[in-house]
């Protein structure tokens, strides 16, 4: 793997120059602290609920978007497939989709109280809607000749769908993961703000009532690597599976 | 006299208004029959209601077992060369699988996707595929529109040879007056909705592309160009 040191240089020039700005006595250190406090923060919260906070986070981010991708994954495909569907449903998908998903935590407080069902289904919320679009839009631009070639060969319905359909759509379907992935990360940590007693989200909602600026950056440089290391593990796994070139 | 392997009778295709009207056509078993006309004349609508793609009115008689190979999206992205050979086929004649990819001369390609391989070689898979399938009627919609003059003088070529050797049934749809020749024992001029002229082709088989320099090819090109 080629290094890009200049990529490298840049980053520690960054925390050099934080440093020196934090400790220059210019700011006020407890409000920007410099990297050796946000590394010692980060070492004391590591000892203490680090691993906790962040196994509880990935479970309710994963809980989420399985349930979000497949719900959209469902709706997207029939709708995409089924014109009548489309007609009579798409138009009520398409006004909740123009929602912020923030907007909803509120009413799903109301709903589900301030339970882990709540927060997986304010984080589905979010993920539905890219994946269900996606596939809305996939299903539709399927080219006519695939299909006519499994038709003139005879193949069953089922055969069908296993061997064109579905391939020819995965790389939308991918797509729309991606993006629920990235929308699901902003809804943990926004669910986690609103009345939870775990998770990286809450960490930060604690750190921030009492002044803790070097855990609060501590805990948004956890949630950057969590969501930097999930989109590279996602990405892997898409070129391994959408590998031949076109999409 | 011959029987006939497929037999059109009044055919009518509307897409709102009449692309083909009483449109009729016999075919003997194991003729090359090329259909030229103008863009839009509904050639491909023809083929494609042949295939059985479309809604029509009339009366379509043949073969059961028919395939297919278009200018575009002819093979699945996400299959190997060896992958799509193999789709139409049931899985106890997967063994011809080898033996197509040897006469579409793509040894040590079978497990390459489409997009490793130039235009020419994923028209062979396609053609390929085709013929594994062991159509009784082979439908071919301008299969080598796409790609540059030197690749389609040696695919039609080439496809002489196949077709020699497999004698199957083929419809080729083309705008390309010296393929129609080169390839079919007769050309029909779709014209005004219908079939206007019928030509047969004097050049006995095996053919070569020389024969596209001979004064009576010149001259059946010119009058077929004459009828488009």
């Amino acid at each position: 793997m080629k290094v890009n040191w200049k990529a490298i240089a840049f980053f520690l020039l960054v925390i050099v120059l934080w440093q020196l700005v934090s400790s220059s006595g210019l700011v006020n250190e407890m409000l920007f602290p410099g990297p050796l406090k946000v590394t010692s923060a980060g070492f004391g919260w590591a000892s203490s609920t680090l691993l906790e906070d962040v196994s509880i986070s990935l479970w309710r981010l994963l809980a989420g978007i399985i349930l979000g991708v497949t719900l959209g994954t469902i709706a997207g495909m029939l709708m995409g497939r089924i014109l009548f569907l489309e007609e009579t449903a798409a138009p009520l998908f398409h006004m909740l989709r123009s929602l912020p998903p923030v907007a909803t935590v509120p009413l799903v407080i109301i709903w589900f109280g301030i339970g882990e069902e709540a927060k997986i289904f304010t984080i589905a919320f979010g993920a539905f809607f890219p994946v269900w679009l996606s596939l809305l839009i996939g299903s539709k631009s399927i080219p006519i000749e695939y299909t006519r070639i499994a038709q003139i060969f005879a193949k069953p319905k089922i055969e069908t769908y296993k061997k064109v359909i579905l391939p020819a759509i995965q790389p939308f379907l991918m797509n729309g993961i991606r993006i629920s992935i990235g929308i699901a990360y902003f809804m943990v940590f926004v669910s986690e703000l609103a009345g939870a007693s775990s998770g990286v989200g809450y960490r930060m909602a604690v750190a921030q009532i009492t002044y803790n600026a070097d855990l609060l950056i501590a805990a948004l440089i956890v949630l950057g690597a969590m969501a930097f290391l999930t989109d590279y593990f996602f990405m892997r796994i898409y070129r391994r599976l959408v590998h031949w070139g076109e999409t | 006299m011959t029987r006939k392997h497929v037999a059109v009778k009044g055919l009518n295709v509307d897409f709102e208004k009449p692309v083909l009207k009483n449109v009729f056509l016999d075919m003997k078993k194991g003729e090359f029959v090329s259909i030229v006309g103008r863009s839009g004349t509904g050639k491909s609508t023809f083929l494609n209601s042949l295939a059985g793609f479309m809604e029509t009115e009339g009366e379509i008689h043949g073969p059961g077992r028919k395939a297919i190979v278009s200018q575009n999206y002819s093979l699945f992205p996400w299959m190997s060369v060896e992958e799509n050979i193999a789709f139409g086929l049931e899985k106890q004649d997967r063994e011809r699988v080898g033996k197509i990819i040897r006469r579409i001369e793509l040894e040590g390609k079978e497990k390459s996707y489409p997009y490793q391989l130039s235009g020419g070689q994923q028209q062979r898979v396609a053609i390929g595929r085709a013929i594994a399938y062991k159509p009784e009627l082979l439908l071919l919609d301008e299969p080598f529109a796409n790609l540059d003059s030197y690749t389609r003088i040696t695919m039609q070529e080439w496809l002489n040879e196949v077709m020699r050797e497999n004698k199957t049934t083929t419809l080729l749809v083309t705008h390309d007056v010296d393929e129609a020749i080169l390839l079919g024992d007769r050309v029909l001029v779709l014209k005004d909705k219908s079939f206007r002229h019928e030509y047969n082709v004097p050049f006995n088989r095996p053919r070569d592309n020389e024969i596209r320099y001979l004064p009576i090819f010149q001259e059946l090109r010119r009058e077929i160009l004459k009828s488009l």
